[in-house]
């Protein structure tokens, strides 16, 4: 297996993408490709790529991930990652790929953070009823 | 004994070269984070070298040779292609705010960054970069 992308169901604004495999030369295209929709698709302002069986990437696979951020960025969403094995955090860490409030080392953390967001959204809400 | 691989100036056979050269780097013993980096920097060199000094419409020939001098891995990266010097690029802009920074030129500035040292040189008219990493 070169890389595995499977996106998880819509929750809220958030949608997950579990990449497993090696993110290369080799695979970046197929990573282009399987997350554009997702990029174009508007009712998604935080996309969560959690990487926990990601056990390899380079550059090429940094630009992918580098080009599906600022493409959220342009329209106000938000790239998170989360379970970054050794050497993916290492090349992450070394490019600035993602800035470093976006990375999380766990779900739980992630979790955390995106029900923190919720509560911060709906108490907005209310206040503006 | 050092390891030597040749391959063409094909990005079809790049995974293969890699996979062997990491294959043999673990066999030797090498730690697991080295090895990685290895692997990475063989990446980014050769395919740098594919789409830049060799052209995929000519034939070219690309060499590794990995090497381990007490606690230094030496990777000597060679192929036959135009001259071309992968370090005379300027580094990647990466603390401009996310909508002003490009989205490429990372692969040499990710081998600099890794590398204790990288240096390249014109010899017998091939381009042969000498990266070396330090084994810890």
């Amino acid at each position: 297996m070169d890389i595995e992308i499977a996106i998880g169901t819509p929750h809220g604004d958030t949608r997950r993408v579990h990449v497993s495999g090696k993110l290369d030369t080799h695979t970046f295209a197929t990573f282009d490709r399987e997350v554009a929709p997702l990029l174009e698709d508007a009712t998604i302002s935080t996309l969560v790529l959690d990487l926990d069986k990601l056990t390899y990437i380079s550059s090429a696979g940094v630009r992918s991930v580098f080009k599906a951020r600022k493409v959220l960025s342009a329209r106000g969403g938000k790239l998170l990652v989360v379970n970054l094995q050794p050497q993916i955090r290492k090349v992450f860490d070394i490019v600035k790929a993602v800035p470093v409030a976006d990375v999380f080392a766990s779900a739980a953390e992630l979790d955390a953070y995106l029900d923190e967001m919720q509560k911060r959204v709906t108490g907005e809400s209310q206040e503006e009823d | 004994m050092p390891l030597q691989l040749e391959l063409r100036n094909d990005l079809a056979c790049l995974e293969d070269a890699v996979v062997a050269l990491q294959q043999r780097l673990l066999h030797d013993g090498l730690p697991q984070a080295v090895v990685d980096d290895a692997r990475l920097i063989a990446e980014e060199v050769l395919s740098n070298s594919i789409r830049h000094g060799c052209v995929q419409h000519e034939v070219h020939s690309l060499a590794i040779r990995a090497e381990r001098d007490g606690k230094w891995l030496r990777l000597e990266f060679s192929d036959d292609g135009a001259p071309y010097d992968p370090l005379v690029a300027e580094a990647p802009a990466i603390d401009a705010p996310i909508q002003e920074r490009p989205i490429g030129g990372l692969g040499v500035f990710l081998v600099c960054e890794i590398a204790e040292s990288v240096a390249y040189e014109r010899k017998d008219r091939r381009n042969v970069l000498l990266v070396v990493l330090r084994i810890h």
